[in-house]
């Protein structure tokens, strides 16, 4: 039975210092504009008692992709295992995903004009226990893990279910990335 | 170049720092060096930078073609270095001493008349996560720096509102030796009597490819003044005006 691959993001751990974009851009060897992980800041409270939530947005591999939906080609595709992919030779550069992702983290190769997302490459250290230079190995927190949602033992189940952990946007679509808030 | 013996102070004694605020007249406020000292190591920073990449270029093409490069003559660059160390010299001496004459501020041209009108904050510096004291020197770095816009100043949102500040508008700032335009960043994690510029920008060395000339070096609105008895720069001790203008 393949896996159903997913994440937990913890909030509460992430001090927003971008290690995790950079990891990224360097494992996937993208541009320094294109940034497969996104940045919202929310402060929270008033002097002296004031935090700030660091929140990192990427492609939340929904099992209802609204961005493979609208896909004229199907570049913008799933794979058995789960994860959402992009076939960056039959992109034609419409950015019809672009408008459709309702989290906005789709982004725009601008030499080739393709559009491109994160691409769950932490999957290789489950996988053929390969680990690279990803988001979930370069964290210096550990705000992230990874691993199989259909897995009730494994780690990343047991998070989701201690820390309570729901998608970003409830259920606007079926992510699989979690976030402890 | 004005010259001070280092170890000499008013009283002939080496002298702690209170005595010597209180003999310039100031309350809290650690004394002196050399005039322009601040700015000086400012220049040094961006030569040091010019001095590394061209130590780096001739390294790469060493190796690359497996023989020696064909060196170029250092005696300018030496020239130059020698005088900047000059002048800092006084800045780095182990024991700082104060010369009252330097330590007066000279007023800002320009603000004269204007800066009874304008509100005064206590100027904080320092870096963040992505960007260094020499900038953030690479294309991915720069592109989060401008991006998130990490060069902005921070301001309290409460003094911020009264000044008619948003996030994103673009504030003036001066104090008596620098002033300068740069983005607002209105938030509740500072208090309402201070600002937070913060450091890595405002570059001029071009072996500073990507960080050149992005933002405003906080360290120039800094006094030219060195802590006594270590020789700190004063880099917290600066007061600036902030203001928008049309508000």
């Amino acid at each position: 039975m393949m896996a159903k691959y997913g994440m937990l993001i913890d909030t509460t751990k992430c001090i927003g210092c971008f290690t995790c974009r950079t990891a990224c851009q360097r494992q996937n060897n993208l541009l320094p504009s294109q940034d497969f992980i996104r940045f919202e800041h929310r402060e929270v409270g008033k002097l002296p008692e004031v935090n700030i939530e660091n929140v990192p947005l990427q492609c939340m591999h929904c099992e209802d992709a609204p961005c493979a939906q609208v896909c004229p080609t199907g570049a913008a595709h799933m794979g058995a295992d789960g994860i959402v992919s992009v076939d960056e030779g039959r992109c034609i550069g419409c950015l019809y995903c672009m408008a459709a992702c309702p989290y906005q983290v789709r982004v725009r190769n601008p030499k080739t004009g393709s559009v491109d997302k994160c691409r769950f490459c932490t999957v290789s250290a489950t996988t053929s226990g390969t680990k690279m230079c990803t988001c979930v190995e370069a964290c210096p927190t550990g705000a992230r893990i990874f691993g199989d949602l259909d897995n009730p033992d494994s780690e990343l189940v047991r998070e989701i279910e201690r820390t309570k952990a729901t998608p970003i946007a409830g259920s606007l679509t079926k992510s699989k990335v979690y976030y402890v808030r | 170049m004005k010259r001070v013996d280092a170890w000499k102070t008013k009283s002939g004694k080496i002298e702690c720092s209170s005595s010597a605020c209180a003999d310039a007249g100031l309350s809290a406020m650690p004394i002196w060096v050399a005039p322009h000292a601040s700015s000086n190591i400012a220049r040094l920073v961006d030569y040091d930078m010019n001095l590394g990449q061209q130590n780096l270029e001739r390294i790469i093409k060493k190796s690359a073609v497996g023989a020696p490069a064909k060196e170029t003559s250092s005696e300018p660059d030496a020239k130059r270095a020698e005088e900047l160390y000059d002048d800092t010299a006084a800045a780095l001496a182990p024991v700082v001493a104060y010369d009252g004459d330097d330590a007066k501020d000279t007023s800002h041209p320009e603000l004269e008349n204007e800066s009874e009108k304008r509100l005064t904050f206590h100027l904080i510096t320092g870096v963040q996560t992505v960007v260094g004291e020499v900038g953030a020197n690479t294309p991915e770095l720069m592109d989060i720096a401008q991006k998130y816009a990490l060069d902005s100043v921070w301001i309290n949102s409460d003094i911020a509102s009264v000044l008619n500040i948003k996030t994103g508008d673009e504030v003036c700032i001066a104090s008596n030796n620098n002033s300068g335009k740069v983005q607002a960043f209105v938030t509740d994690r500072i208090v309402p009597t201070a600002v937070y510029l913060p450091a890595g920008f405002g570059h001029t060395s071009d072996a500073q490819t990507t960080s050149k000339g992005v933002g405003l070096n906080a360290y120039k609105f800094s006094p030219p003044l060195v802590k006594l008895g270590y020789g700190t720069l004063c880099t917290q001790e600066a007061c600036v005006w902030l203001w928008k203008e049309g508000a």
